[in-house]
């Protein structure tokens, strides 16, 4: 299935993660490289061996109403603290430097523990997007970073752990409960598809039929058998029809 | 609207805008690969994404064959080139050289600030993959092992850039400064111990002579450490002056990852470049009022503002932190052509 080299990959630069990687993939592709030169290991390209299906767990449906039964803070709470004592989030962020940040953020991510958690959690149902957020919010909760380092860290934090899921062959959540998204995607274009093919070849059958001109008395009888021709000939107003009726 | 409420709101939307950009990736590679399932898209977009953040480093820490790929080696590329490979010099002899060797080894794996955690994090996820059968951690760390005895693959090489022929296993070994062992385990290498395909053997006399020690004073220990023969007592490699003679070359050599982290900054490469703690400036020295580092060109090129820089995340194979020892940067700019005459 490897097709031939045709040219070496061009750089890619982009603000944004997802196009940059995007248009790492498809500049490959239109390199000549294929779709499975990405594969980490050759082995894990075969199908999903772990879902991560999203569970109902009563447990934490309790604890959640548990914790929101406590209450917020009360507006100006805040302005009641001692000014001394403020939280980290109120104080300048450890890292200002958002790649700086990324790389400790990753770094600690990639560690054996966090890595062994984080494939736990997707095989268990945890989406992507929660973990990702998860994990900034704590570092911005602990004066590590400010909010705007944080947003930008999503999306390549994000990616890490797609990453981290895909190494573990595992078919994760990105946001909420989506396993089957991109599939059912799949199965809707592929419907479409033999739909459109189906369409084709029905009006090339139609245009055929018309630009040739075939009538079945035109049709020498030695070619078809004689049987098949008196069908032919005795459903040719029925066939008309539904060749008049088009495309619907 | 408070902080954390407006939090919420904004990750949401870059979530949201995550998918949307994935989508759209998806859909286009399907309009030039036809009859390709979304999720073998989805892992290329997520590996390559990897790779781009962690600046090859991912393909070093999950393992498995696309650090040995021509599309890994390339996406890697851009990270490797700030590397040069010549961070503490060449020419010297000795002892001296043979760790400018390893130094500049070294350099192309840890300059990318994750290659330190990277086996430990394959080992991680690729334990997963060796659960379900669908690896072997002897096949993901680049080594087959036959009877105990644990040997690189000859086929794991690295086909492009320059780390071209090189085993992969060798390379994962020798960069971080470690080895497989019998047991699997990534350990430290002992200093009086070498790696040759795959295999861990005891310096010889010429061996050790060139790494600085008269093999008449020193000698291999049963732990495989370097030692003074009379005394019995392990050589700290680390203490001795075998190193460059350069600041920046010790200092890296000493800090390990700390350098790794800190290699990405032009300043830092730019001292370690030099081979001198002065250094040389890099970038562009036009005649405009201020001189331009590679940096600023990029900055002024994309039309954004210095003083905003690090709000400008930017990703891919060519970033310009990494460009900073391209040739983009040192190639000549202005040619005059000659024209015979047309002063005079």
């Amino acid at each position: 299935m490897s097709q031939v080299k045709k040219r070496n990959p061009k750089p890619i630069i982009s603000s944004s993660l997802s196009e940059a990687s995007g248009g790492i993939v498809l500049d490959a592709l239109d390199a000549g490289f294929d779709i499975d030169d990405f594969q980490l290991n050759p082995n894990t390209g075969s199908p999903k061996q772990l879902r991560g299906e999203q569970r109902f767990s009563q447990e934490g449906l309790d604890e959640i109403v548990d914790l929101s039964g406590k209450g917020g803070a009360l507006p100006g709470q805040s302005l009641m603290n001692d000014p001394e004592q403020s939280y980290p989030w109120e104080k300048p962020a450890k890292f200002a430097n958002p790649r700086e940040a990324l790389d400790v953020i990753v770094g600690e991510i990639l560690q054996p523990e966090p890595m062994q958690n984080i494939v736990g959690a997707l095989a268990n149902g945890a989406a992507v997007a929660d973990l990702s957020i998860a994990v900034l919010y704590a570092k911005f909760s602990t004066g590590d970073i400010n909010p705007d380092t944080m947003l930008l860290l999503v999306e390549p934090v994000m990616y890490i752990m797609m990453a981290i899921g895909e190494e573990a062959n595992i078919k994760y959540n990105i946001e909420g409960n989506d396993l089957d998204e991109f599939d059912e995607e799949d199965e809707a274009e592929e419907r479409d598809e033999k739909l459109n093919q189906f369409k084709n070849a029905f009006t090339d059958i139609k245009q055929g039929a018309i630009d040739k001109d075939i009538e079945p008395q035109k049709i020498n009888n030695g070619t078809v058998p004689k049987s098949l021709l008196d069908k032919v000939t005795e459903q040719g107003p029925e066939i008309r029809s539904m060749l008049s009726r088009g495309v619907e | 609207m408070g902080l954390f409420k407006s939090i919420k709101k904004a990750f949401k939307k870059v979530v949201k805008g995550v998918k949307k950009v994935v989508k759209k990736v998806v859909k286009g590679v399907k309009k030039v690969v036809k009859k390709i399932g979304s999720s073998k898209i989805l892992k290329a977009l997520a590996i390559a994404a990897a790779v781009v953040v962690t600046g090859g480093a991912a393909l070093g820490a999950f393992g498995g064959s696309l650090a040995t790929s021509t599309v890994g080696s390339w996406m890697v590329g851009a990270s490797q080139s700030v590397l040069g490979g010549t961070l503490f010099g060449t020419g010297a002899t000795g002892f001296a050289g043979a760790m400018q060797t390893v130094g500049n080894f070294a350099t192309k794996m840890i300059a990318k600030p994750f290659g330190a955690v990277g086996t430990a994090a394959g080992n991680v996820a690729g334990a997963v993959t060796d659960f379900t059968g669908l690896t072997s951690k002897a096949g993901r760390m680049g080594y087959t092992e036959t009877g105990g005895v644990f040997s690189a693959n000859a086929d794991a090489t690295f086909k492009a850039g320059e780390l071209k022929g090189t085993q992969l296993a060798d390379y994962k070994a020798a960069t971080t400064g470690t080895y497989v062992n019998s047991a699997g385990q990534v350990t430290a290498l002992p200093t009086g111990q070498v790696l040759t395909g795959g295999q861990l053997t005891n310096m010889n006399a010429e061996q050790l002579k060139a790494a600085g020690f008269d093999p008449a004073t020193f000698s291999v220990g049963e732990t495989g450490e370097i030692i003074e023969t009379a005394t019995g007592k392990a050589v700290n490699a680390a203490s001795s002056d075998y190193l460059t003679g350069n600041k920046w070359g010790d200092f890296a050599l000493k800090t390990g990852t700390g350098v790794a982290a800190s290699v990405a900054s032009g300043y830092a490469q730019s001292e370690l470049m030099s081979g001198e703690a002065s250094g040389t400036m890099t970038g562009l020295s036009n005649e405009s009022k201020e001189y331009q580092d590679a940096l600023k060109v990029y900055a002024d090129g994309a039309g954004f503002n210095m003083g905003d820089i690090y709000g400008q995340m930017t990703y891919g194979t060519a970033d310009p932190v990494y460009q900073i020892n391209s040739e983009l940067y040192r190639q000549q700019t202005v040619g005059m052509p000659e024209m015979a005459g047309s002063y005079a």
